[in-house]
């Protein structure tokens, strides 16, 4: 789990080292999409633990771990596009920036010290 | 829980239990062991001796036929689309060009569906399968078909993205599309995306979107009826009903598309957390409420939704007000509720002003007027192709069929009562009464309502028992094809103009590339694909949506009826008059003019002074204007 939460944390990162690439090259192209549909939500779907475990259990659970990682992502991708518009500041490298910031925060915050053990503790109850 | 709900609950056809009344413990004993929600809702030792029981050879067979019936479908239906001579489509779109093989592969797929049905060892991957393969028949079929994007909404959507991307922002001068800066939500996370690839534009992936988007509504279906029911017949019942009676096309590129898979997904994490939901619960201990991190996800998600549509915030308001009114689940939607009103209030206030201080008028008026929104959707029909008039009342038997089923399954089946889902049903109504929406809010309405009614519909058609009556399951094979076939009607019926060939996009690129800023650009109709990038720097007219004097002048004498629009056009700001394919299609389809305007106008044009044609492909022909000095 560490080195999903650490992969999770260095995504947009890379995503944001893919936009050196040409305009539209596929492997920018696929950086970008799968970090934006897949690593937002899914370090919010960690830290926030909304939906039990993102891994096993029940297949329903397994679901709506899915379903909120991707919907929650493109929420917060949402709201910080919407942000930086409104702001008159928007580029595509800080949009990058604000949600691979945002994904690291979200994704290093359940490593905290004590976190395992309130984590544990709301997942039991 | 009432002593009549409890004779109900006792006597009833509960599936599984479903949403007992306000609290779970009378569901207890119906509810299999948590880890177990796949159970059908019979109790646990008939569950058991029916899952180890051998199948009889009638069921060993139904069995491999529904394996053997998915994958011949896909084939027949992938075999169909070889040859479809599009070009032939006229009053009935895509249903009298379609070969007889795509009708076979639909009613195959849905005979497999039934029979797979039947058996309650169905892995859920067959039926997730199976149901897949309906949305790809029903979705992916346009896009495979044609060779450019469908829809002319769609091609607007694109160009506001383009604009977005080119102004930084808020777009100046977008008279008719302002509405999308106070609404950007949608079209800012594509121009992100673009920016961020790299890409130039999003008509590559667009077209994907009806496919790509019925395929996402699926999990918050599922989530959303299996916290209802532990009955997997009713449940994937109702999520085919569901797709098989979704016939108003809001599915497209659209920000209405993405606010909606928001919605359903806000839904579904709150049903499945009722107290009475019949899947395990994500948080035992928690009796009833959010916890703090899913409601901040909820949040993000409301937020979402009040930034890129401005119906759908209504209709979850509607909906969690609605299903604030119940004790069992008011925990869960009454925060909600107070987070999407103040949203909701503080997005239009701030943002969105502007628009609401210009329709505040509109919205009062149709307060004092509420029948007239909902009839408003449905369009005289006068001069309409015949085969329109047939899919029109083709389409509202549909929709009434759907109301009345689902009134009925509410009535007899008295557990569904007690699931929220009427409620769900019913919030889109007191939108009806406020807010036309442009003639649409009858099937904005319908839209809204279908997951839930779907599921009531269901719960009629597929009543909980003994899983070994295989006939009642097949009986409802008729339904569901007449369903199917009803569907076909409202979603293939005007892809006439709704299919664009690339001649005429190479028209559309060719107006924009030479058309100075301020120039003013004519069409009969909207169907004209990527008329619509540049939308600022020139100025629209589509001439059938003028007012009525207008109208009745250009019937009379098309040529002055386009004069009277575009004299004193200049060498500088000139207008140009696009005549196309899908506009002469649209006007014989829908009747917005009569069908001979269009041939009429072409031959006047061709004569009259100051109209230069500019460019023909076969499939549309341009003619620049500039008016002739004075004699």
């Amino acid at each position: 789990m560490i080195f999903l939460r650490l992969g999770l944390a260095a995504s947009g990162w890379l995503a944001l080292l893919s936009m050196a690439l040409p305009d539209a090259a596929p492997v920018r192209v696929a950086a970008v999409t799968a970090f934006l549909l897949v690593c937002p939500g899914l370090a919010a779907l960690l830290a926030l633990r909304p939906a039990g475990r993102p891994r096993g259990g029940h297949p329903a659970a397994v679901l709506e771990g899915a379903l909120v990682t991707l919907v929650l992502g493109l929420a917060l991708a949402t709201l910080v596009a919407v942000a930086l518009f409104l702001g008159g500041v928007f580029t595509a490298t800080r949009s990058l920036v604000a949600l691979a910031t945002l994904t690291s925060v979200l994704a290093l915050l359940s490593l905290r010290p004590g976190a395992r053990n309130r984590r544990a503790g709301v997942q039991a109850g | 829980m009432s002593g009549n709900d409890r004779r109900a609950h006792a006597s009833d056809d509960s599936p599984g239990a479903a949403c007992t009344g306000d609290g779970a413990a009378t569901a207890a004993p119906e509810q299999p062991a948590a880890g177990t929600g796949t159970g059908t809702g019979t109790r646990t030792d008939t569950r058991t001796d029916t899952r180890t029981a051998p199948r009889t050879r009638s069921g060993a067979l139904r069995v491999w036929a529904a394996r053997v019936v998915l994958p011949l479908s896909v084939v027949l239906w992938l075999l169909s689309l070889r040859s479809v001579p599009l070009d032939k489509m006229r009053d009935l779109g895509l249903l009298q060009v379609l070969p007889p093989l795509f009708w076979v592969a639909a009613g195959l797929l849905t005979l497999g569906f039934c029979l797979a049905l039947t058996d309650r060892r169905t892995h859920s991957a067959w039926l997730t399968g199976y149901v897949l393969t309906l949305i790809a028949l029903l979705h992916a079929t346009p896009t495979l078909l044609y060779p450019t994007l469908r829809y002319s909404w769609a091609w607007k959507h694109l160009a506001v993205i383009d604009a977005v991307i080119r102004h930084g922002g808020e777009v100046p001068d977008a008279d008719k599309f302002s509405v999308y800066n106070d609404w950007p939500g949608f079209f800012e996370l594509h121009a992100m995306f673009l920016r961020t690839t790299g890409l130039d534009s999003a008509v590559g992936y667009a077209s994907w979107t009806p496919p790509v988007a019925n395929a996402l509504l699926l999990a918050p279906l599922l989530l959303i009826y299996r916290s209802v029911t532990r009955d997997r017949r009713l449940v994937w019942g109702a999520v085919w009903i569901f797709y098989s009676c979704s016939w108003v096309g809001q599915d497209y590129f659209a920000p209405q598309s993405f606010a909606f898979l928001l919605f359903m997904t806000v839904v579904a994490l709150l049903f499945r957390r009722l107290p009475s939901s019949a899947l395990p619960r994500p948080d035992p201990r928690r009796r009833d409420g959010w916890p703090p991190g899913l409601f901040a996800a909820v949040v993000v998600m409301v937020a979402a939704i009040v930034v890129s549509h401005p119906l759908t915030p209504l209709m979850l308001i509607s909906a969690m007000a609605m299903l604030s009114l119940p004790r069992r689940s008011r925990r869960l939607a009454l925060p909600v509720l107070i987070a999407a009103v103040v949203l909701t209030a503080a997005w239009d206030a701030t943002v969105a002003r502007s628009y609401i201080a210009v329709n505040i008028t509109n919205l009062i008026q149709s307060l004092t007027q509420p029948d007239q929104n909902v009839s408003s959707g449905l369009a005289a029909l006068g001069d309409a192709a015949p085969g329109q008039i047939l899919l029109s009342w083709v389409d509202r038997g549909l929709s009434a069929a759907v109301a009345v089923l689902a009134l009925a399954g509410m009535l007899v089946r008295r557990w569904t009562r007690r699931t929220g889902l009427p409620l769900l049903a019913a919030a889109p109504l007191p939108l009806l009464a406020v807010n036309a929406y442009g003639g649409e809010m009858l099937f904005r309405a319908y839209l809204f309502a279908l997951p839930a009614a779907a599921f009531l519909v269901a719960a009629l058609l597929l009543p909980p028992g003994d899983r070994r009556r295989v006939w009642p399951t097949l009986a409802v094979y008729p339904v569901l094809l007449a369903m199917f076939g009803a569907l076909v009607f409202g979603y293939y019926g005007k892809e006439a103009l709704n299919q664009y060939t690339l001649k005429e996009v190479a028209a559309a690129r060719y107006v924009i590339e030479h058309a100075p800023p301020g120039s003013t650009i004519v069409t009969l109709t909207a169907d004209v694909p990527d008329l619509d990038l540049d939308y600022e720097k020139h100025r629209r007219i589509q001439l059938a949506y003028q007012d009525p004097d207008d109208l009745r002048q250009m019937v009379i004498d098309p040529l002055e009826g386009v004069e009277g629009f575009i004299y004193g056009a200049t060498e500088e700001k000139p207008a140009y008059i696009v005549l196309t394919r899908a506009q002469d299609m649209n006007l014989y389809v829908t009747g917005a003019l009569p069908a001979d305007v269009a041939e009429r106008l072409q031959s006047d044009l061709s004569n009259a002074p100051g109209f230069t044609r500019v460019y023909d492909n076969g499939d549309a022909i341009v003619y620049r204007y500039v008016t002739p000095p004075p004699d």
